[in-house]
C-alpha cells in the first residue's frame, strides 16, 4: 500500500514473474483504508511514519 | 499516525507484529566509493525529515506507552544507496519527491572525484528497525484472545 500512485505503478511492473500470484498492490491512505480484523500475522511499515 | 496503528492493531491477528523501519533522526552521509576507496564528503540537509522522524517517533511511542504494542526487539543498520553520479542521485530525489539537499560544495567535489568514471555516489542513511508484538487487551467482550476492548475506548 503506497499514497504514490507512480510508485506503486513501478513495483507493480517489476515485481518478479513468479510473486505475481501472491503480491498485491494498492494505492491509498492506511488511516483510511478498510482491513479485515484479524487477519494478518505480520505488518510492515518501511519509511511510512 | 496514531490511526493508522490503531488500523493495523484491529487487523492483525492476536499474536501478529508490526515491523517498523524507519530512519534515524540524523543526516545521512554521503560518500564517493572509487578503486576501493571511500570518501566520505559530508552528509544531506534533512531538517525537515528529522523534524518529521522525532514527531512520527513520539506519536509511536504515545500508542506503546497505552498498550497497543510492545517493542519486541530493535536492530539498527545502515542503508547504502548507489548511484552512478551525483546527477542521477539528484535526479532520484526529485523522482520520489525527497526534500534533502547537499552543499554545492560536496556536489563539486563529488563530479571531480567521478570524473574519471568507475565510481560510485552513495549515500548512507541510518535506519532503525522495530519488531513490535501486538498485545492482548485484557477485559474483552469479544472472547476470542487479543480482541478485547481497544485501548483508550
Amino acid at each position: 500500500m503506497d499514497m504514490n500512485g507512480e510508485k506503486i505503478e513501478r513495483a507493480a511492473e517489476s515485481i518478479p514473474a513468479s510473486l505475481r500470484p501472491k503480491v498485491s498492490f494498492v494505492v491509498t491512505d492506511i488511516a483510511k483504508v478498510e482491513l479485515p480484523p484479524g487477519a494478518y500475522d505480520v505488518a510492515i511499515l518501511s519509511h511510512s511514519l | 499516525m496514531v490511526h493508522a496503528l490503531r488500523r493495523i492493531y484491529r487487523s492483525l491477528r492476536p499474536e501478529g507484529v508490526l515491523l517498523d523501519l524507519h530512519p534515524q533522526p540524523e543526516h545521512a552521509g554521503v560518500e564517493v566509493w572509487l578503486g576501493g576507496r571511500v570518501e566520505r564528503l559530508g552528509h544531506v540537509e534533512q531538517e525537515e525529515d528529522i523534524r518529521d522522524i522525532l514527531e512520527a517517533r513520539a506519536r509511536l511511542d504515545l500508542v506503546e506507552g497505552d498498550g497497543w504494542y510492545l517493542t519486541e526487539r530493535r536492530r539498527f543498520f545502515d542503508l547504502l544507496s548507489h548511484f552512478p553520479s551525483a546527477e542521477e542521485w539528484l535526479e532520484y530525489q526529485a523522482r520520489e519527491g525527497y526534500t534533502g539537499v547537499v552543499s554545492d560544495e560536496l556536489l563539486a567535489s563529488a563530479n571531480r572525484l567521478l570524473a574519471a568514471g568507475g565510481g560510485e555516489f552513495v549515500v548512507r542513511e541510518p535506519i532503525r528497525a522495530s519488531l513490535l508484538k501486538r498485545l492482548p487487551r485484557p477485559g474483552s467482550d469479544d472472547p476470542r484472545p487479543g480482541f478485547g476492548a481497544l485501548p483508550g475506548k
